[in-house]
């Protein structure tokens, strides 16, 4: 018995009761991966008593049985949502349904320290500014250097007013912190995210949002404009007492999630800079923080991956994950796959490799089957491996030595700029930016 | 005789509710502080308190009634894990205007309004005391 065979076997016994307890059975795995069974009430109601009472006894002895350790106590097995009033609680609706009799499901309720915001659902309404998160699962692809090249673009290109983009960049990879400093050098603002974090649980998070932006020099020369967010800024000084506390799930006015705190920072931000566009660059791999980026924004997110082994891997656990996400149709074609950092040797047989990893990735998760006869649903998402308008398709960003140390308010590199990332803006701004048809 | 918060939690705060429910206020209000007390010292518990073999707290900050207790459980409560039942807890003690030595009070000193927002504050930390449950952190 182990933590994988515990939640199946619960999930087989649960199942055998569902005809005598006649409701949905929830499994509930607490935070060490211990499993109870949580019903709506120790009372029959309008059931036969003796069945509803003998069929608890049954799955009490057989789940303790079988399970060992990784279950509770007899006496400690079952609790109840009438004991829970105060709580809100999954339905069968809103929870993954691990097996079902047609009727009534067993449904896993998990409680997790970290890691939820990876199940949660994207807002309801696009927001008001068009927005984009860069994620990546490991570091050094190229993340922060993408951010810095898209808004120098994006300053340049002309919107039907005839002006530059307006781009707001947040730099929200507090562990990490970089684009905030690639793009604004020594110039930063007086404070960065990490502080707003810490004044907004006090309420006081409005008194430095004006001191939180600072504008970049490589918007010099154009009609647009490139403001910078950092994580950090010239008077934060105790960051790390700071990054301890910038996770609290509590705002001003009391317990908010996280994604929520983040929702309302970008929003505040937008309100006071009005940009075009915001890039949010994310944490990387699957922290909570990235969760919140790629989901709550509302974003269309470039997920950068680079053909390596543990790249796939990684991004096998998130998608695998989002298989069984109630609402995964909200959001999967907001998902754009982009190969980073792609070889200059054997580039047309790597680009194939990478694309057929992120196809099989997107196709067993994500996309719908659609077997041959059948009616795909209304909304169906079935692309062929090589159709470029797949949100598999990698957006190649080629390998320059150029770039290898680019420090871009030094001395910007027009040349390795345009030959590594030429293809990806020209398609960021067809497909991403509406600005024409997919490619 | 050992001690279970959790359980006397569940028995302040039921005792609490017949007592609102026939207007007896000064001891339903009593009743709420002490359930909000003992929901608190329960998940302080879970998160490793030391204990006596009773199951007393060993400290004297952590051997106290409401309001001192709203603001220990805030001190004491520190990472990841700890947060989950700290942060529905507002900065502003709700239990400033109570204490234990009300008992002694005339039965006029305490009205409806007062007992009322004893009560939403006492349901807040039994809410942190079921999620501590939940989690398997609480027994």
């Amino acid at each position: 018995m182990n933590f994988n065979d515990a939640l199946n076997r619960a999930a087989d016994l649960a199942k055998a009761c569902l005809s005598a307890l006649q409701e949905d059975v929830f499994l509930v795995r607490d935070l060490n991966g211990r499993i109870r069974i949580l019903l709506d009430s120790p009372e029959a109601g309008t059931r036969p008593k003796t069945v509803f009472q003998d069929a608890l006894k049954e799955l009490a002895r057989d789940v303790v049985a079988s399970l060992g350790t990784y279950a509770y106590p007899k006496k400690e097995l079952f609790l109840f949502r009438s004991d829970l009033a105060t709580l809100s609680l999954p339905t069968a609706e809103s929870a993954p349904v691990l097996r079902t009799d047609g009727t009534h499901s067993v449904c896993l309720h998990d409680r997790l320290l970290m890691g939820a915001e990876w199940s949660a659902s994207p807002p309801t309404g696009a927001p008001l500014t068009k927005r984009f998160t860069l994620f990546s699962m490991k570091g050094g692809v190229g993340r922060s250097t993408t951010a810095t090249v898209l808004s120098w673009h994006l300053a340049r290109k002309a919107k039907a007013t005839g002006d530059g983009h307006r781009v707001l960049v947040l730099d929200l990879d507090l562990e990490s912190p970089g684009v905030g400093t690639t793009l604004l050098g020594p110039s930063l603002p007086k404070f960065g995210i990490v502080d707003w974090f810490v004044e907004d649980a006090l309420g006081e998070g409005a008194k430095i949002l004006p001191d939180m932006v600072a504008e970049s020099s490589l918007q010099d020369g154009t009609s647009g404009r490139i403001a910078v967010v950092p994580a950090f800024g010239t008077e934060t000084k105790e960051y790390l007492a700071k990054l301890g506390r910038a996770y609290l799930e509590r705002g001003p006015n009391g317990r908010e999630p996280w994604p929520a705190r983040l929702q309302r920072l970008v929003a505040e931000l937008e309100a006071q800079e009005t940009p075009d566009v915001v890039l949010l660059d994310s944490r990387t791999g699957l922290h909570d923080t990235s969760a919140a980026a790629v989901l709550a924004m509302g974003a269309d997110t470039l997920l950068f991956a680079a053909d390596t082994r543990q790249t796939w891997a990684a991004y096998e656990f998130l998608f695998q994950h989002w298989k069984d996400h109630p609402n995964v149709r909200a959001f999967r074609t907001r998902l754009w796959m982009l190969g980073s950092m792609v070889p200059r040797k054997n580039t047309q047989a790597y680009f194939e490799g990478l694309r057929d990893q992120a196809y099989s990735l997107f196709l067993e998760s994500v996309y719908d089957r659609v077997a041959a006869g059948q009616e795909p649903p209304p909304d169906a998402v079935d692309f062929a491996a090589i159709a470029e308008e797949g949100n598999h398709f990698p957006r190649a960003i080629l390998w320059d030595e150029g770039l290898t140390f680019f420090d871009p308010l030094q001395q910007w590199q027009d040349a390795p700029v345009q030959a590594s990332y030429g293809g990806f803006l020209e398609w960021f701004d067809k497909v991403l930016l509406n600005q024409g048809s997919a490619p | 005789m050992s001690l279970d918060y959790r359980d006397a939690s569940n028995r302040h705060f039921m005792d609490g509710e017949i007592l609102l429910n026939s207007n007896r206020y000064p001891n339903a209000d009593q009743l709420y502080g002490l359930a909000a007390e003992c929901s608190l010292k329960a998940v302080m518990v879970g998160l490793g308190l030391q204990v006596t073999n009773q199951g007393a707290p060993r400290d004297r900050a952590h051997k106290v009634h409401m309001p001192e207790l709203w603001m220990a459980f805030q001190s004491f409560a520190e990472g990841r894990l700890a947060s989950r039942y700290v942060e529905s807890l507002s900065h502003l003690n709700p239990f400033g205007d109570w204490t234990v030595d009300q008992r002694y009070w005339l039965s006029n000193a305490i009205n409806a309004e007062r007992t009322k927002n004893h009560r939403n504050a006492a349901t807040v930390c039994r809410e942190s005391l079921a999620l501590a449950v939940l989690d398997g952190v609480c027994r």
